[in-house]
């Protein structure tokens, strides 16, 4: 275990207790929240002109919490029945004018952080947002002193909350990505954090990005579902294959068994990522396991070890099965392409797929024998699914065959009608 | 055994029977019977091909029932079953299909050629009445059978149509109610329509049938106008058996050919499983024969006057099928009188918006 890794905990443990001293709501302990409304405010500030006041509060019709009825002064302080700016801005009254970095988190847990005000508000919404915000590694370094990291308004907008299933929230799942992005792909911004700004970029054509900003999954992982939301930190070497294994939870059970998980643990290899990637997460493609360039297992096996061998054999039946559901699936739509019926076959190959999918999984153990035993089975789903394809292909020409047999047996028929017809004088 | 034996067999059997039923009263009627000859005489086929297209309909509707399971939850299997699984029960299925709108088309044919060669003056009064109830009987037929597969497209298909039914002015309402079993098309209208279907509608149409061809029997076929008109001398007939019966036999064998060719090139399909609580498919469209009657009513607006736009609509399509079937009593002209150009110049009219309205219906969207 490194240094970093001995003292991360007592760290973190006396982050949370600074910040629970520190940072307290803005108001005093056992005071009940209390909405104000809209009050006098609009009646100056719209009168100001000044555009980045005006930019600031254009979505404001929008906001959540203005719609239920909140005003400014429930942030920004002052009092909000006076029609005189210094009696308005009165610090008397609370005036703090635009939070500071390090009080937005109090502020907003002022409410948020109260369950009985919010069960009354929202009580779906989880109240636990402002102590999780501290262990993040965020609120770490707002703590340290530094002001370029994300707190609440980062996030969530200052004037354009929405709540995170309106699809144009800044934290809806699909508008998640962006949102992390408008400061780790900031190369300005981010400099002096030694950290990478390419997540984004590798992120957005992986898999999981693909899925989510193109296909519209929102089933599909963005950052926080990997690195949490408001206790956002970086998953470690150890708990990579949990954070994956919340989705991929057999793939997890099935490594977890397999030869690969004591010696990757002991060498401090990175579980999932090792052969996956994080934020670039392709799709699995055989290659992956042939000894060749695309391999990963290269990375750590030598030429003819076990471990190569392996890696072969899942190569060679992974690349025989991909092959023969294109067969199949290619004889299935040149059988309907002519009209015949081959839900017996789509099914089939429907089982295969399940089959197939079960056997990549089940890859992830290792264990040949189980995977031999699922490899025949989707064989003999894809063959018959084949022979499916071709019987209908052989229904379509015997069909074709018969009419022209039918016809041919009908001609002496018609001929004979017609030539005694003839015979008859009308 | 010899030809001499054979033929004394045949000839003992005959006798046997004539004994009995006296079939040489019926030989002697048979040879007894003409059909004028005028340059209209192909159109006289087309009430035996409708015929013959009928008893089709009937053995292969036999063939069908032995394995349709009449429920919602299991007619769209037992219809992929029978497609995918009976020997040959995809080209039964697709032959009724083809067989069930050729016999819709031959009809209207015939129909038309009837009113064109004036068949249906005076004495034929009831055999014209009695046809159009037929056609009525085939459309019904086909209304009923759409939905017997129970797939999206036929689902959505008679939910429409029953709308239709619905703004039928009075009666509507209760009508569509009827015809549903409900206040929606459901698994109780599947059992109503295939009840419909396979007895209540044949047993009718049966029925009329044999009144329409003991009719025909008993009054000989009508002679038009152009032939009548001719001198004694030049007016050509064509005895009924064998001359007329040979070519009836040819053409149903030709028929047959083309009905075998339709089901295997245009194989019927089956589609999707309805599903009630599923938004309509776009561009659900009633069978053709129900083209025209569906864009009439899409183009009339939601009121006209006072009166709901639909209702008057099947009001004035309804008593325009009113006066098609009551066509022998506004025309009281004898047979062989002279031609009526109002009426020429109305039907023709009539007919060609009819066709032109069923075109539109199937291209527009």
């Amino acid at each position: 275990m490194c240094f970093l890794d001995r003292i991360a905990p007592p760290l973190l443990l006396l982050a949370v207790l600074l910040a629970g001293l520190h940072a307290t709501p803005a108001r005093a302990e056992g005071e009940t929240p209390v909405i104000t409304g809209p009050g006098e405010c609009e009646s100056c500030h719209t009168q100001l002109q000044e555009e980045w006041l005006l930019d600031s509060v254009a979505n404001l019709a929008y906001d959540q919490h203005f719609r239920k009825g909140m005003g400014c002064v429930d942030c920004h302080g002052g009092d909000y029945t006076a029609t005189d700016k210094s009696a308005a801005h009165d610090p008397a009254h609370g005036y703090i004018g635009i939070p500071s970095e390090l009080d937005i988190p109090a502020l907003c847990g002022s409410c948020h952080n109260d369950p009985e005000f919010m069960a009354a508000q929202n009580p779906q919404l989880p109240v636990d947002q402002y102590m999780r915000y501290w262990t993040s590694r965020h609120g770490q370094l707002l703590r340290m002193g530094m002001r370029k990291v994300a707190q609440c308004s980062s996030c969530h907008t200052a004037h354009n909350v929405r709540p995170a299933n309106d699809t144009r929230s800044s934290v809806y799942p699909a508008n998640v990505p962006q949102t992390c992005a408008n400061c780790h792909s900031d190369t300005d911004y981010m400099a002096g954090y030694r950290i990478p700004t390419d997540q984004f970029e590798k992120y957005r054509y992986s898999v999981h990005g693909v899925a989510l900003l193109d296909e519209g999954d929102i089933a599909a992982p963005a950052c926080n579902d990997c690195h949490g939301n408001h206790g956002a930190v970086p998953p470690g070497v150890q708990s990579i294959s949990h954070v994956c294994g919340m989705c991929h939870s057999l793939v997890a059970d099935y490594f977890e068994e397999s030869p690969h998980a004591a010696h990757f643990a002991a060498e401090g290899i990175g579980q999932c990522t090792a052969c996956h990637d994080y934020h670039a997460v392709a799709h699995p493609q055989p290659a992956m396991f042939n000894m060749g360039p695309d391999s990963v297992c290269i990375s750590c096996h030598r030429h003819d070890d076990a471990g190569w061998q392996t890696g072969r054999q899942l190569f060679t039946m992974v690349s025989n099965l991909t092959e023969l559901r294109e067969e199949a699936s290619r004889e299935l739509a040149n059988a309907k392409n002519l009209g015949m019926d081959i839900t017996e076959g789509e099914f089939l190959l429907q089982d295969f797929r399940n089959n197939f999918l079960e056997l990549r999984t089940l890859s992830h153990s290792f264990d040949m024998e189980l995977i031999e035993t699922k490899a025949e089975e989707a064989v003999t789903q894809a063959s018959e699914a084949r022979a499916v394809a071709f019987g209908a292909v052989e229904e379509f020409h015997f069909r074709r065959r018969g009419l022209l047999v039918a016809l041919l047996l009908s001609v002496p028929v018609i001929i004979i009608l017609a030539v005694k017809i003839r015979s008859l004088d009308i | 055994m010899n030809q001499d034996g054979s033929t004394s067999i045949g000839r003992r059997l005959y006798r046997w029977l004539d004994e009995r039923y006296h079939l040489n009263d019926l030989v002697a009627f048979l040879g007894s019977k003409d059909v004028p000859i005028t340059r209209m005489s192909f159109f006289y086929y087309f009430g035996g091909i409708t015929l013959f297209l009928f008893f089709v309909q009937v053995v292969t509707g036999i063939l069908l029932l032995m394995y349709y399971v009449p429920s919602a939850d299991e007619a769209y299997e037992s219809v992929h079953y029978i497609m995918a699984k009976v020997p040959f029960g995809w080209l039964i299925r697709s032959i009724h299909m083809w067989s069930a709108n050729l016999m819709i088309l031959s009809a209207m044919i015939h129909l038309v050629s009837v009113f064109y060669m004036r068949a249906y003056r005076k004495p034929r009064e009831l055999t014209w009445i009695s046809g159009c109830m037929m056609l009525g009987l085939l459309l019904a037929f086909g209304f009923s059978g759409y939905l017997l597969p129970w797939n999206e497209l036929a689902f959505f298909a008679t939910r429409i149509g029953t709308e239709v039914v619905a703004s039928i002015p009075l009666v509507g309402d209760w009508m569509a109610y009827v015809m549903r079993g409900g206040e929606d098309v459901s698994g109780t209208t599947l059992n109503r329509f295939f009840g419909l279907h396979v007895a209540v509608l044949p047993g009718v149409a049966a029925l009329l049938v044999a009144f329409h061809l003991i009719a025909i029997q008993r009054q000989g076929m009508s002679k038009p106008t152009e032939w009548l008109n001719k001198p004694p001398e030049q007016r050509r007939r064509m005895p009924f058996f064998p001359n007329f019966l040979l070519r009836d036999l040819l053409l149903w064998f030709v028929v047959l050919n083309f009905l075998a060719a339709l089901a295997v090139f245009f194989p019927a399909h089956l589609g999707e499983k309805a599903d009630p609580f599923a938004p309509a498919p776009a561009g659900i469209k009633p069978e053709w024969y129900f083209l025209a009657q569906y864009q009439v009513l899409k183009w009339l607006p939601p009121t006209i006057g006072p009166f709901d736009g639909d209702s008057v609509g099947m009001l004035v399509m309804s008593l325009g099928m009113l006066a098609v079937v009551l066509l022998p009593f506004l025309d009281r002209t004898p047979e062989g009188g002279p031609r009526r150009l109002w009426l020429d110049l109305v039907a023709t009219l009539a007919l060609v918006i009819l066709i032109i309205v069923t075109v539109l219906g199937h291209v527009l969207p």
